[in-house]
């Protein structure tokens, strides 16, 4: 009973997080970042309700961008990956810990880098694409690229994506670290993964 | 008068246009399989075709100035950049005939038709599913889902996120306010304005997350959770013979575009 009304509460936060990855957009560009922090709903679903509904937020964030934008579908993979990535660390406990939790950018920046350069890769012919990386890419390549070798050139595009993602990812996973605290304990107990993030403590007080 | 109020809901759901009030699947799969036919034929005389029909479909359905804002949006800096970016990759391909000069840099033919197939081929795929997104009410498709055997669960989801947008942007614009209101600078330097983030985002978040829960006991209240059929206030109308006829002829371009792409990969063309 308690796991179907767990499951129930999941379903009910899927939109939340799908709408706070379009906030955190927003905000981004009300402030004039130069970042996008658009995969926080993704990241805090994924690490409180599980592999699944992280999922599902990413798809459904990506379908609504392409509203507007359609080529956004073809990065809906990428969205779906962080949530998968999110509920892996999240079981494993990683964002109980500011340092770990720090730490985990690299593993969202590296999903983000491969991922990301095969999207693109294979979007754009099988060569660079024309996003905000080429600035990255290109001065890379001209420095140690070699026309011949196709891989290396592939390689390049997974350290441009994943440089410019790092930043992007550190931040995501500071803001996410901190909402995940500052959840009540109450909250968190009806979530699946939610008694990841309560303490010894507050489950003896809670038994009690 | 009540009477008539009441039986208006068994009408079928009619907008007076004929791309708006075909079927959402029927449309659906027509721009899907256009699109992915974009993408697999990768060359711009049929992204500049697909572009050409989803701009006709936009001023036959009236959103032409909404949906040409969108797609210049994306075509424009896929334009300009990738050709740019091609050019300075491969300038010095071997067999490159110089076409024109731009404020003194030479563009060379093979890097410029490259660049052109791919951004024309996203820019058509755009071109079609911009003009479903516009001229589709997602309530529809979700209807149509659902009497297709998709789970309302999806249907709740999409509409419900939708909805959920519109309110947080509505709660993220007050806060702001407020926040500003308090003192918190939401201008200045990057570290200012990046420290204006978090009291903004942070309040928006929690409260929605902590109003979850309500929001299911409320649900489960109105049966949402019922196994049974559903009632729905909307009726689509059944599908005419000639949807089916235009989703053929869909995916037969689709099918076309697949062997073309096989036979040129193998050398027959």
């Amino acid at each position: 009973m308690a796991k179907e009304n767990a499951n129930k509460l999941t379903w009910f936060l899927v939109p939340i997080g799908v709408a706070v990855n379009f906030i955190g957009g927003t905000i981004i560009l009300l402030l004039k970042l130069p970042i996008y922090l658009d995969s926080i709903g993704t990241i805090i679903v994924g690490a409180l309700c599980g592999a699944w509904p992280g999922v599902i937020v990413g798809l459904v964030t990506n379908i609504l961008t392409s509203i507007t934008a359609p080529n956004n579908l073809f990065y809906a993979p990428l969205n779906m990956a962080f949530g998968v990535a999110a509920a892996y660390l999240s079981k494993k406990g990683v964002f109980k810990k500011f340092v770990p939790t720090l730490l985990s950018s690299l593993v969202f920046a590296f999903i983000g880098g491969v991922i990301g350069a095969l999207i693109t890769w294979t979007l754009y012919g099988f060569d660079f694409g024309s996003g905000t990386t080429a600035v990255v890419v290109l001065p890379l390549w001209k420095a140690f690229g070699s026309p011949e070798v196709q891989s290396l050139k592939f390689f390049i595009q997974i350290i441009g994506e994943f440089m410019c993602d790092l930043l992007d990812k550190s931040i995501t996973i500071i803001v996410c670290y901190f909402i995940l605290k500052a959840f009540p304990t109450r909250f968190l107990s009806k979530l699946p993964l939610g008694p990841v993030y309560i303490s010894d403590e507050e489950k003896a007080l809670e038994e009690e | 008068m009540d009477r008539e109020f009441a039986y208006s809901y068994n009408d079928y759901v009619k907008y007076g246009n004929g791309y708006k009030d075909m079927n959402p699947i029927s449309k659906l799969t027509i721009s899907v399989c256009l699109g992915i036919a974009s993408c697999i034929v990768h060359r711009w005389q049929f992204g500049v075709a697909l572009c050409i029909i989803g701009t006709l479909a936009a001023i036959y359905t009236r959103i032409f100035k909404k949906y040409i804002k969108s797609l210049l949006v994306i075509a424009v800096p896929l334009l300009l950049l990738t050709s740019c970016i091609r050019q300075l990759q491969y300038a010095h391909l071997e067999g490159n005939q110089p076409i024109f000069k731009i404020l003194g840099w030479q563009w060379y033919d093979q890097p410029f038709i490259a660049s052109m197939d791919i951004a024309w081929y996203i820019i058509g795929f755009s071109s079609v599913l911009l003009v479903y997104f516009m001229n589709t009410e997602m309530k529809d498709l979700m209807l149509a889902l659902e009497n297709r055997g998709v789970t309302h669960v999806a249907s709740y989801i999409m509409l419900s996120s939708i909805q959920s947008i519109i309110d947080m942007k509505k709660s993220a614009d007050t806060i702001l306010e407020s926040q500003k209101a308090r003192g918190i600078e939401t201008d200045g330097n990057i570290i200012v304005r990046m420290k204006a983030f978090f009291p903004t985002l942070g309040p928006i978040l929690l409260s929605a997350m902590s109003g979850t829960e309500e929001k299911a006991i409320a649900m489960d209240a109105r049966a949402f959770s019922h196994e049974g059929g559903h009632t729905y206030l909307r009726v689509l109308r059944p599908i005419p013979w000639w949807e089916y006829i235009l989703d053929a002829i869909a995916i037969l371009v689709l099918v076309g575009s697949i062997v073309y792409q096989v036979m040129k990969t193998v050398g027959a063309l």
